[in-house]
Order: C-alpha cells, then sequence, then structure tokens
C-alpha cells in the first residue's frame, strides 16, 4: 500500500491501483500523512523553502464534508444543506424562460389584434377607414414573407 | 554511477558523458501522467468520490499556498484564501471538463479569491500581466515562500534540510540514485530504470524504500515543529 502511495506522489499509478487507494477510505488519513512527508522531503531536495507540515489539507476537508456530495454535476444535498440547485439547471431554466417569453408574446400580439384593436375601432375610428387599412396593409404573415421576398 | 542524462521537456535525451543528443531515446510520451491522474481524480469526485478531492488537496494545497504567499502576507490570511479556494473549485468540479490542466484551473479560482479577499479588505490587488500569470500557474518553478520567516521558523527548516540532507548521504547507492533521479532531475520511471538498467518496478521500490528511511528519520522532528510552529 505504501508503495502505492510513494508512486501516486509520483503520478506514475495506474488507473486500478487509484481505485485501490480510494477503496481503503479509513486509510485516507495516512495516506495523506505519507504524501504530505513526502513532499517536504521533495521541498528539501528541490531547495524549495520549507513550510512546516499543516493541517490545513484535514481543515479543508472538513469544510468539504459540510459541502453537499457532487454527483455527476449533480448536487447531491447533505441533511444539513438542502437548499442546493446545480448549475446544469441553469440552461434548461432558460430555455423554459425563452419559451415563455416567445409564448406571451404571441398572446400579446393575438390580443391586440382582436381584443384591443377591435375595441379602439369600435369605439373610436369610422368602419370604412379601419377597412380601408386592413385592405392596404398585411397581416402579420404576409409582412414576414415580404420581408423575405425584398431580402432575396 | 552512470553518465547522467537529462530530459528535456520534449523527451529528447542528452547524454552528458558525450555531449550530444541521444536520438536513440527519443520518444514522445502522449499524456503528461501528472494530468492523466488529476484528470482520473477529478472524475471521481464529479462522481461524489470526496477522498478523491482530498487527495487533490493534499497534492496541491503547498503549490496553492506558494501562489497565494505572492499576494498576501499575513499566514491565517493565505490558509482562509487557500480553504475558500478549495471549496470554490469543489463546488464547480461538475463544470470542469478538463479543457486545461486542473492546477490551472484551480489556480486561478485562487488568484481571483486573493484579490476578492484584497478588494474586501480595501486594498487594490496588484495588476498582473500576461507574462506574470503565466509565471504564477507554472508552480514548479516557485520555490519561495513570501511570508515573514521568524527566526525560529528559519531554524527549523534548517535542522528539517540537515534531516533531509544528512538522511540522503547515509541510503544505500542504488537508493540515493533512484530518489535523485527523481526529485532533482526530475525524471520519470520509465527514464530512471533506462539509465539504472533495472524493472521499473525496483525503480519504484527503491524511491519507495529511500523515502520511507528519510520519512523515519524526520518524525520525531516533524512531531516536534508541529509543536512549535
Amino acid at each position: 500500500m505504501n508503495e502505492k502511495i510513494s508512486s501516486l506522489f509520483d503520478s506514475e499509478i495506474n488507473n486500478k491501483e487509484v481505485d485501490t487507494i480510494l477503496s481503503k477510505k479509513s486509510k485516507m488519513a495516512g495516506v495523506r500523512s505519507s504524501m504530505s512527508d513526502y513532499q517536504l522531503i521533495s521541498d528539501v531536495l528541490k531547495k524549495k523553502t520549507i513550510l512546516p507540515k499543516s493541517n490545513l489539507t484535514d481543515k479543508i476537508m472538513t469544510a468539504i464534508d459540510k459541502e453537499p456530495t457532487q454527483m455527476g454535476g449533480l448536487v447531491k444535498a447533505n441533511s444539513s444543506n438542502t437548499a442546493v440547485m446545480s448549475f446544469e439547471i441553469l440552461p434548461v431554466l432558460a430555455s423554459l424562460a425563452v419559451l415563455i417569453v416567445i409564448a406571451s408574446t404571441a398572446f400579446n400580439i393575438e390580443v391586440n389584434n382582436t381584443a384591443t384593436n377591435q375595441f379602439l375601432a369600435k369605439e373610436d375610428i369610422p368602419q370604412e377607414i379601419i377597412n380601408a387599412h386592413h385592405a392596404a396593409t398585411a397581416n402579420n404573415m404576409n409582412y414576414f414573407i415580404q420581408v423575405g421576398d425584398s431580402a432575396k | 554511477m552512470q553518465p547522467l542524462k537529462v530530459v528535456s521537456e520534449n523527451s529528447t535525451v542528452y547524454n552528458s558523458s558525450n555531449n550530444k543528443l541521444d536520438n536513440s531515446k527519443m520518444e514522445i510520451k502522449p499524456v503528461n501522467p501528472d494530468r492523466a491522474l488529476d484528470q482520473k481524480l477529478v472524475e471521481k469526485a464529479q462522481k461524489g468520490d470526496k477522498q478523491a478531492f482530498s487527495l487533490l488537496v493534499e497534492k496541491y494545497q503547498l503549490k496553492l499556498y506558494r501562489l497565494i504567499s505572492r499576494m498576501v502576507r499575513d499566514q491565517s490570511e493565505i490558509e482562509d484564501i487557500v480553504q475558500d479556494s478549495f471549496i470554490k473549485a469543489y463546488r464547480a468540479i461538475g463544470n470542469f471538463r478538463g479543457d486545461s490542466a486542473f492546477y490551472t484551473w484551480l489556480y486561478r479560482i485562487g488568484i481571483n479569491t486573493a484579490k476578492n479577499h484584497l478588494v474586501s479588505l480595501g486594498k487594490r490587488p496588484k495588476a498582473m500581466d500576461a507574462n506574470e500569470i503565466e509565471e504564477m500557474e507554472n508552480y514548479e518553478s516557485m520555490s519561495e515562500l513570501r511570508v515573514s520567516e521568524t527566526p525560529e521558523s528559519t531554524m527549523m527548516s534548517n535542522q528539517i534540510a540537515d534531516t533531509v540532507n544528512g538522511a540522503i548521504q547515509n541510503l544505500p547507492d542504488e537508493l540515493r540514485e533512484a530518489i535523485s533521479l527523481r526529485e532533482i532531475d526530475g525524471l520519470c520511471y520509465e527514464e530512471i530504470s533506462e539509465l539504472m538498467d533495472c524493472p521499473i518496478g525496483t525503480v519504484r521500490s527503491r524511491i519507495f524504500r529511500a523515502r520511507e528511511t528519510i520519512a523515519e528519520k524526520l518524525k520525531p522532528l516533524i512531531e516536534t515543529t508541529n509543536k512549535r510552529w
């Protein structure tokens, strides 16, 4: 096992051996301690400034243990932290928002075409003017076809 | 001991005995083993294995500490920034796709966290040009730690260095040669096995035994320093 840790420190280890090391969860503190010793030796040999062996990794992992577990881009909430949403959901929500805006816009156009315009027409504008206006103005579909044709 | 061969980044082998490039030994490794291992650990972390992430923390916390020490002097602040950086990295690990090396990604998180920390204290973070960012990302070149040293910490550093160097000198030749080629010359196991004319498994065993012997000598000193440092 310890020889594997030395190889792990040098990144000279195959996937199966990594799995073996990670499978022994109860020994991970020992694994990290050995790697820390090897780092200290390496720093001395490379004439780097030596840092005392610290428990920084333990502090970091204590904090990370409180974080929700990452599960393939999704997040599995810890019991202590349930208000979690993965960023992976954001594109779906964005698409949904776009659909809502399009549907809402289409609905408004329909409302404007039917209710509001007719209401205004009935109240304020003589019918013959409205008829003349409709005859001279393309409806929405025709408008886009005309634009398309003119683009060609 | 055989003549030392130095392997450059593009894996051209230089033979110091005749000052010639040894093209017959040239080979290009398709994958950086360091990056491949990191990717493996990242994938495991993405699938919920926190222990895999803990190995990445162990591997890079000191390098990140050195990086941050170039921007922040206070040791407790550096530790807080390093911790925050790893937490941010863990929260975002699902989005890491391996387009860059893990350490490059982590170091950018670290730099941004340090900058935000300085801004929160009302300090203006030093603007860095592309060369400086590249230098900071190149963690292997950063040997200096820019935090204030006390006479006591300097003395303990010297004691540790003396112990390691003394232990190295007392190692059997084959162990000393193997660990020197690995740590000082930066050779991979395959290159060391060619140089020492022995199987890779033997290289692996020699490096491990060398480390264990040195670590054993260091143990009492580390226990003392942890209490005093």
